[in-house]
């Protein structure tokens, strides 16, 4: 039984940092239609940044506010100067673009910091556990959890009960619609990029505190598990983004308690696998009634 | 009040208003009528914003809206109830409401903007009760009579001096149309500035002051609702389109 719990509690502390992953792209995806294959460079670009601050010995609270800033501030730039002149074209265009903002970011970081990997030290503390019941929980998946429940509820609230979220719901449904009833648009990409790289600063430091090293091409890993908890949950809803991430979470914690020795090195092809039959079974995702924040 | 001269403007390359002028004044209702692919929607999407003009200019109340987007052009007071009433399905009733009431926010002082909105909201229930009773409801879940009062009341709460209704009737059971066109009164009634556009020539011109017939982007005719209406040259602008699709 407590095995159980411990895959249980495992599965939910990593699926909490996949629905904050999601949530940062889905957003950008609900509200304007673009697959943002930039996103996991932002995280990259974070995790270089926290290597540097680490060197300097920076304030820790000082420290977070500088990795969200610069995420918040990289993902705005993208968004004013590659994807708004993009904002009414297809997602296939939007998707397009998004792969090149990828390639010049990630170019950047080869330029500047050179291939292999660095290490980003975080504090030790988060690695330390505490045991509740046979279940050993590290504080570092305690804080996931407990940071995602808040960007969760934060983002619920922001979406549902301010002006700034009814209008970006109303802009993600029907833009022009939205025009007419005086909502100022530019406005809206710009608040969606701007809490689309919140989010990312935020998920940028639980994920490296995790894997402990930074490298170049680091982008593919959190975009691919964003990717696939999106598909899973539902493309374009918040609802989609936190049910796709659990799930996500789960179905690798059972893998990894459940699947043969042998098999363990490709629990990521698993996830295909699922992804391939949810797709199959529900096309909309599992949480999907059809794209909900989107048009 | 509204200005219009010498508008130009379409989609692509194709020019689908050809220099059309018109001239609202204050208080009145004016009709923008002819068959369907005259013209019309983009007319009045080209007045609010929605569509950039081509050439020509239009002001309103003397100023030059040239170069103003739909947001901006509605924040001065120029609503379009488009065509198809477009309601955001997603939303609720309530929040259709209140994204209607943006550029009443946007006029006033943060203080206020609570209070005028829900002010407004107020006066919509009480014009539409059937909105009050749905007001939690999708905006998607509303019938389509429903809809379009939805449509008008989320026009008005922007509290416009100037509404453009693109259809109003379109798609509606005869007793809903009578039931829009009785509120539309009540509108008039109270001095707000009306362009009614429609492809059914008789309702509109029984309604409307002044009247422009439009026909393949051009004025075909314009005039007092009572000219237009008597004009021998206004069967032209419809019947002309029947001969063309047997032929």
């Amino acid at each position: 039984m407590t095995a159980f719990f411990q895959s249980l509690f495992d599965a939910l502390s990593a699926g909490s940092t996949y629905v904050m992953l999601a949530l940062g792209i889905t957003l950008l995806f609900g509200v304007m239609g673009l697959v943002n294959f930039a996103y996991g460079d932002l995280i990259v670009w974070c995790g270089y940044l926290m290597a540097l601050l680490a060197g300097w010995h920076v304030n820790a609270v000082v420290g977070i506010a500088a990795v969200v800033a610069l995420a918040t501030v990289l993902s705005v730039g993208m968004g004013e100067t590659v994807f708004r002149p993009f904002r009414k074209a297809p997602p296939l265009t939007l998707l397009l673009a998004s792969i090149g903002v990828s390639l010049v970011l990630q170019a950047a970081i080869r330029i500047i910091f050179g291939e292999g990997f660095r290490p980003v030290p975080t504090p030790t503390f988060l690695g330390n556990t505490v045991v509740v019941g046979g279940v050993r929980m590290s504080v570092l998946a305690l804080v996931s959890l407990g940071t995602a429940a808040v960007v969760v509820a934060g983002l619920y609230v922001l979406l549902q009960h301010t002006t700034i979220g009814l209008q970006m719901r109303a802009y993600a449904e029907d833009s022009d619609v939205a025009g007419l009833m005086g909502v100022r648009r530019e406005r809206i990409l710009t608040a969606a990029f701007a809490l689309s790289g919140v989010i990312a600063g935020i998920v940028a430091m639980l994920w490296f505190a995790k894997i402990g090293t930074v490298q170049p091409s680091g982008d593919l890993n959190p975009t691919i598990k964003a990717f696939i908890a999106i598909v899973i949950g539902g493309l374009g809803s918040v609802r989609g983004a936190v049910i796709g991430g659990l799930l996500l979470g789960l179905f690798e914690s059972a893998l990894g308690a459940y699947l043969p020795a042998g098999l363990l090195p490709y629990v990521e092809g698993f996830a295909f696998l699922l992804i391939i039959l949810v797709l199959i079974a529900r096309p909309q995702g599992v949480a999907g009634k059809t794209v909900e924040l989107s048009r | 009040m509204l200005e219009v001269t010498d508008l130009v403007t379409g989609y692509g390359k194709a020019r689908a208003v050809d220099g059309v002028s018109l001239h609202v004044t204050q208080g009145s209702v004016f009709a923008v009528i002819g068959p369907n692919g005259a013209g019309k929607t983009t007319l009045m999407r080209a007045i609010c914003g929605d569509l950039p003009m081509w050439s020509g200019a239009i002001t309103f109340d003397g100023d030059s809206l040239r170069g103003l987007r739909s947001d901006a052009r509605a924040k001065l007071g120029i609503t379009l109830c488009p065509e198809g009433r477009r309601i955001l399905s997603t939303l609720s009733v309530e929040e259709n409401l209140r994204i209607g009431a943006t550029p009443l926010a946007r006029r006033h002082a943060r203080s206020q903007r609570k209070r005028l909105v829900q002010e407004g909201l107020e006066l919509a229930y009480e014009r539409f009760p059937i909105l009050r009773e749905r007001r939690a409801a999708p905006g998607g879940a509303l019938s389509g009579g429903q809809q379009q009062m939805l449509a008008i009341a989320r026009a008005l709460m922007s509290n416009p001096s100037l509404l453009l209704l693109d259809e109003p009737s379109l798609g509606l059971a005869p007793l809903v149309i009578e039931e829009v066109y009785g509120f539309l009164k009540t509108l008039r009634a109270e001095g707000l500035t009306l362009v009614l556009v429609e492809e059914s020539a008789a309702r509109a011109l029984q309604f409307a002051d002044r009247a422009l017939v439009m026909k393949n982007g051009r004025t075909l005719l314009d005039g007092t609702a009572e000219e237009v209406r008597t004009s021998p040259r206004l069967s032209e602008a419809f019947l002309g389109e029947i001969s063309e699709a047997t032929l």
